[in-house]
């Protein structure tokens, strides 16, 4: 390690205030340990989040029916073939949220929009990120954010994807299927002295740029010291990265057990790709955690409905009721799918990737302009959870709750999540 | 202390009297709350483990805010009171729920008030390529980087402007692209001024030669050859296949088949091709034979391209012109003399409209338009013509034409040839000029690329002088380049890109001195002017203003914005500014139905976009009141608004002003397709969406935002009603009641515009399976507590008749985007003054920017 970038790291430590230090790179050799002589397969996290909520009739099952014996109603029928594999939970809730129209903005977080005094927006940390500090060091990518270019009218409320950082601030997400597929798959066919030196120069960038960084946090206040500090924040993600890309720079990336996806996919083959990039990214061991943030207009479009996504999700009798079921299929369809791929998928020990990842699946609206009851759908066999159920919680469980049960069901040591006011033991194993 | 009620706000009886930033549940509601809450969540009777008798009535933080949100959301949910437990009066629990939403939100914005605080902000989307294309002459395609405005507020919010490492890595490569681009351009530009031919190509191609190659293939081929093969098979005993008769015909069914789709289509294509016309070009056609015309850059190559071969391979990215030579065909009708202009991706499909002409040029005698386009390296290449219209109609329309000429609709307009040209010399910015400028060549070569660099940033941060530490740092990247094998100039190249990636570039810095404001310096003032009226940097002008110290008197400050709004870059503020705050977004939301709305097609959507911010520009540049925008006696559109709107006498695409004849419903927001295009859903009016708009925009008067958990009524299930009597069940729960009373009057007496703003007096409603109904439009209504009005004009002069509640809204908004952070209470002196100003003026438009220009919290930190 160079001098300039000792003073570097150091000066990274010390503007970072209350925050994270930086995060402690495992040499090449452990890995390497770690991947090869490792008997069981790694956990991993999936959060789906598709904006406007599902149709109130159609999709919850029975309150009256709990336990392994329930009927899966239209909604979820889709789902049958692995009726014993996913649990439904019923009465979750984030109860700060009073934003009919936001389904992502705190679905993972708990947050309390209006917590800080003297701002109108406040979040803090989701759960995928949570995750992505405990099962993210291993990989090439600490988390995977999938988003969609159809947010606008998706019911999902503000933020970038469905990720948000320790500090509460928005992550970006990769809109682009085929940006995606190259993030995850394409090596960079350079030589190794050179892909080095370009290492080394992007270095030499972050050096430069921070020192100009600190000539404007000269004489800042207090809040815009905090905006700037989102700027140095970055820098240190970057700085992250190229501690891993030097880290794997000899290492590379996993041939892709899929093609290439075509350009221009939207609604529900945009989601089907998505779910097949989510399988090969977890497949590779590219990443351990993925979000997804699902379209939901260009989904109707795709299936043949001239109704507006807001529209729909306000169902009235008639075409928009239609449109709503219709929806809520398509989706159980292909959440389905995604099932069928994770179970095909064998580990080293012959178990199956579903085996080992934890699926969650939700909006934080339920129905309509309802903000109770978070439709809530639990799969997968990493975080020890009762599968094969439907579970009714008590009536305004945080859905944090929730979070913090497959957080800890993945080995996460976190005393809480969000709001939440514990663990939510009854759908544990 | 007067204390505000919203609830009181009645409409007419309302002054401009400013609310007080106390958020206080007025007393009169404590008996109801008693009576139906604390009775059973009190000291002693603490049900469900809650008390509430001790709650404040007034929402002095966020604790207390947080439980009155709840008691809310109980309410809305119909959860409390209980259903065993006495149930409140209707009128009596729609007053208190309206009441405790509206305390509600001026408690929310109480407590997020940032007392005059604007925090930093980075450059956003519009912003940082307008700032790229002033400092180096190019364009850059900002839609790699993530979308701005997050958290619902402006786009110039700094608090709502993020950054994440991805965002930076974008912004090292879409500078990097930026000055890659520029330097090219400078070279282009030196290479043409030694000669005139240097590396520019003009193409021209004569479009009959593809499209008649292509009909008369299709037509011979398929159409008339695959029917005589079919037709001697079909005649004869059948006693040998098909393929006895020619290639391509399989079985009987498909002799048949190609008998019948000859029969159909053939006189079609035979029209097209026996007509004079085509000999000496194209005609654009709806359905078949001939759609489109393209222009196409290398390497794109149109499918199917015919003999005409592109004269080079490929060509650099830059500035290029299209031009084509158009007619109209005589005796089609004069609204279908439109030509689209769009862009398609290489090996993609998607139209994407750029711009929409009306022809005037006729066969005899064609018009030629030139367009200027950008081409950047990874952007579309090939550009589309078709007559303007929804394609997904085209079947309709030829069937119905079909049936009356047997040929399909008559081909509407004409093409001679089209061509492209370029790429163009464009004078390089000033930060690229100076870098190939001579040099000493006995300096040192790092010496010189200090002080390029120097120079360089200089201009990237506005005009401070960047740290040497800084600049040493730069240099270092430069050698590093230079020792890797980079040209002198190359090697500028990274530096620079990593310059366009710096704080001191993304973002707009103002250090404070502490707990007191200060004045800002004269150079911080002109970057905060600049990005408020040009969402761009200062030009030279300002910034030498700046720099003499000329820019503190109040009459120089005065000049130059008017220097400012008259100078072309003012459309970043048109655009930026009215687009947030009229909400024009929504006008995206959805794809308009044209099985309904035949005529409202993307050309016209987009035009009825433009026509808010050309008519809203307008009032700015003619110096005319704000109040125009809720009543005027004339509009600004072009031909294609005005022969939608039925307006005579207007042809060509310029926007203008044009006089009104007396009783019509146009002039003002409230006359404008775009307006009510939003307040719809894409095939039926919304006369809530419009009602909320109309109390949000126009009057002041926001609903509070939609409440979550209220129970849905089911009652009107699978019966037939109108609008009005559907929406009457708003009425009937207090939930709803306490705001749909407000907004549904004001939606319903807009009902005469239909989901694309045309007027109508029917409306009607089919439901699967329940029948047909028709009726008609009964604007009539009156406001919650206010007059009454018989109709829609009586309705807008109503309005009108209040221009200080726009003028009210606006001013808001206007401070939130020019100051950049949330308007809060701690702004009430401000808007007080502001509006003051701007009354003794009539509300003129230019005066707003002038009195928030030269406010004292305008120009300080």
């Amino acid at each position: 390690m160079n001098p300039s970038s000792l003073s570097r790291r150091h000066f990274l430590r010390s503007t970072a205030g209350s925050l994270i230090a930086l995060p402690f790179l495992p040499s090449l050799g452990f890995r390497a340990f770690a991947a090869e002589n490792s008997t069981t397969p790694p956990k991993r996290m999936v959060f789906l989040g598709f904006g406007w909520g599902v149709t109130n009739e159609t999709w919850f099952p029975d309150l009256k029916q709990t336990g392994s014996s329930y009927t899966l109603p239209p909604g979820l029928a889709p789902l049958e073939r692995h009726k014993k594999d996913f649990t439904v939970v019923q009465g979750c809730t984030n109860k700060f949220t009073n934003e009919a129209h936001w389904g992502s903005t705190f679905w993972l977080t708990g947050a309390n929009r209006y917590a800080e005094p003297g701002q109108s927006f406040h979040n803090s940390i989701s759960a995928d990120q949570v995750a992505a500090g405990f099962l993210g060091t291993d990989t090439r990518y600490a988390s995977i954010q999938l988003n969609t270019p159809d947010v606008q009218n998706s019911g999902h409320g503000p933020g970038l994807s469905l990720a948000w950082d320790q500090r509460g601030k928005p992550m970006a997400g990769l809109d682009n299927p085929v940006v995606a597929y190259h993030r995850l798959f394409s090596d960079d066919t350079l030589p190794l002295e050179q892909r080095q030196a370009a290492l080394k120069q992007r270095r030499s960038v972050l050096d430069t740029v921070l020192e100009d960084a600190r000539r404007v946090q000269r004489g800042l206040s207090k809040t815009d010291t905090d905006k700037l500090d989102e700027y140095f924040q970055s820098i240190r993600d970057i700085e992250t990265r190229l501690g891993k890309d030097e880290q794997w720079l000899t290492v590379p990336k996993a041939k892709a057990p899929m093609p290439e996806p075509k350009p221009g996919l939207a609604g529900r083959e945009e989601i089907k790709v998505m779910y097949d990039l989510i399988v090969a990214a977890l497949q590779t061991d590219a990443t351990r955690v993925i979000t997804y943030r699902q379209p939901v207009q260009t989904l109707l479009a795709s299936l043949g409905s001239k109704v507006a996504s807001h529209d729909m999700s306000h169902y009235t009798p008639g075409e928009r009721t239609e449109a709503s079921q219709k929806r809520d299929a398509a989706q159980s369809e292909l959440l389905a799918g995604l099932f069928d791929k994770l179970k095909t998928v064998k580990e080293a020990d012959g178990s199956s990737l579903f085996d080992h990842s934890c699926i969650a699946y939700g909006s934080n609206i339920r129905s309509i302009h309802y903000l109770d009851n978070c439709p809530t759908v639990l799969a997968g066999g990493a975080a020890r959870l009762k599968l094969g159920q439907h579970i009714v919680l008590p009536k305004n469980t945080p859905l944090a709750n929730v979070w913090l049960t497959l957080l800890r069901g993945i080995g996460v040591t976190a005393e809480r999540h969000g709001d939440s006011t514990g663990v939510a033991k009854e759908i544990l194993a | 202390m007067k204390r505000y009620s919203l609830f009181a706000a009645v409409f007419l009886t309302a002054t401009n009297a400013l609310p007080a930033n106390e958020a206080v549940v007025p007393e009169k509601h404590r008996q109801f709350f008693n009576s139906y809450c604390t009775e059973c969540h009190n000291a002693d009777k603490q049900k469900g483990k809650l008390r509430l008798d001790n709650v404040s009535m007034k929402l002095d933080s966020v604790e207390t805010a947080e439980r009155w949100q709840k008691i809310l959301n109980q309410i809305n949910s119909g959860e409390m009171p209980p259903d065993d437990a006495k149930q409140p009066e209707k009128r009596a629990k729609t007053e208190f729920l309206d009441s405790v939403a509206n305390t509600l939100v001026l408690a929310r914005k109480t407590l997020s008030d940032q007392h005059g605080n604007i925090t930093m902000r980075r450059l956003n989307q519009r912003e940082y390529k307008n700032t790229i294309r002033e400092l180096l002459g190019v364009e850059s395609d900002v839609h790699d980087l993530p979308k701005d405005g997050g958290s619902g507020t402006f786009d110039t919010v700094g608090s709502g402007l993020f950054i994440s490492s991805d965002q930076f890595e974008q912004y090292l490569t879409l500078g990097r692209r930026a000055i890659d681009d520029s330097f090219t351009q400078a070279l282009r530009a030196t290479a043409q001024s030694k000669d005139s031919s240097a590396r520019k190509i003009t193409e021209r191609r004569e479009v009959e030669l593809h499209a008649n190659a292509k009909a008369g293939g299709v037509y011979n081929g398929y159409y008339k050859g695959g029917y005589t093969i079919a037709k001697a098979y079909l005649d004869s005993d059948r006693s040998k296949p098909p393929s006895a008769f020619g290639k391509g015909i399989p079985d009987e069914t498909e002799a048949k088949f190609r008998v019948k789709v000859f029969e159909e289509h053939g006189p079609t294509f035979e029209r097209y091709l026996n007509d004079p016309l085509t000999q000496t070009g194209a005609y654009l056609t709806i359905k078949t034979v001939n759609t489109e015309e393209v222009i196409t850059l290398p390497p794109d190559q149109p499918s199917g391209w015919l003999k005409t071969k592109h004269e080079v391979e490929k060509v650099e990215p830059g500035r290029y012109k299209l031009r084509f030579r158009i007619g109209a065909v005589k005796g089609t009708p004069q609204e279908r003399h439109f030509v689209d202009l769009g862009s398609r991706a290489s090996g993609g499909e998607e139209f994407r409209l750029m711009h929409t002409f009306q022809i005037s040029g006729t066969t005899n005698e064609p018009q030629t338009i030139e367009v200027p386009v950008n081409i950047t390296g990874n952007g579309p290449r090939t550009f589309v013509l078709r007559e303007k219209r929804d394609v997904n109609l085209d079947n309709d329309l030829y069937t119905a034409a079909r049936k009356v000429n047997g040929m399909g609709p008559e081909p509407a307009l004409w093409i001679d040839w089209v061509e492209w040209e370029g790429p163009l010399a464009e004078p390089s910015a000033p930060a690229i000029t100076e870098l190939f400028a001579a040099h000493d060549p006995k300096t040192p070569e790092n010496q010189t690329a200090r002080t390029l660099l120097e120079q360089f940033s200089i201009r990237a941060f506005r005009g401070l002088k960047p740290e040497p530490v800084y600049l040493d740092r730069l240099v270092s990247l430069f050698e590093d380049r230079r020792k890797a094998g980079e040209t002198f100039y190359d090697a500028l190249k990274e530096p620079m890109s990593v310059v366009l990636s710096s704080p001191g570039f993304l973002y707009l810095a103002e250090p404070s001195s502490g707990p007191t404001r200060r004045h800002l310096t004269q150079r911080e003032f002109a970057t905060r002017l600049a990005y408020f009226i040009w969402s761009a940097p200062p030009d030279t002008e300002l910034l030498t203003l700046s720099q003499t110290g000329q820019l503190s008197k109040p009459e120089v400050i005065s000049q130059q914005l008017n220097r400012m709004i008259e100078d072309h870059r003012s459309s970043g503020f048109v655009h930026g500014f009215v687009h947030q705050w009229l909400g024009l977004d929504r006008l995206d939301f959805f794809q308009f139905d044209t099985k309904v709305h035949r005529t409202f097609d993307e050309s016209t959507k987009a035009a009825a976009r433009t026509e808010v911010f050309e008519t809203f520009a307008s009032l700015l540049q003619k110096r005319q009141s704000l109040a125009l925008l809720l009543k005027s006696d004339f509009v600004v559109i072009n031909g294609l608004l005005a022969n939608y709107y039925g307006i005579p006498g207007v042809s060509g695409d310029a926007f203008r002003p044009v006089k009104l004849a007396p009783g019509s419903p146009r002039g003002g927001l409230l006359g404008m397709a775009a307006v009510h295009a939003m307040g719809s859903n894409g095939k039926d009016s919304s006369p809530v969406e419009r009602g909320a708009w109309v109390l949000r925009k126009l009057l002041h008067e926001p609903p509070p935002p939609a409440p979550p958990n209220v129970p849905q009524l089911s009652r009107l299930e699978g019966k037939l009603l109108t609008t009005r009597e559907r929406l009457m069940a708003h009425q009937e729960q207090p939930q709803c009641a306490s705001c749909h009373r407000k907004i549904d009057p004001i939606g319903f007496g807009l009902e005469n515009f239909d989901a694309t703003g045309k007027w109508r007096t029917e409306d009607g409603y089919e439901k699967k399976g329940v029948g047909n109904k028709k009726w008609n439009i009964e604007p009539a209504g009156a406001f919650h507590n206010g007059p009454a009005f018989k109709n829609y004009f009586e309705l807008r002069d109503l309005i009108a008749a209040k221009p200080e509640r726009i003028a009210r809204g606006f001013t808001e908004a206007l401070i939130e985007y020019g100051l950049g952070r949330a308007f809060g209470f701690s702004d009430e002196a401000l808007a007080a003054r502001i509006l003051e100003q701007t009354q003794k003026q009539n509300f003129e438009l230019r005066s707003f920017l002038h009195a928030l220009v030269g406010s004292p919290d305008f120009q300080m930190k």
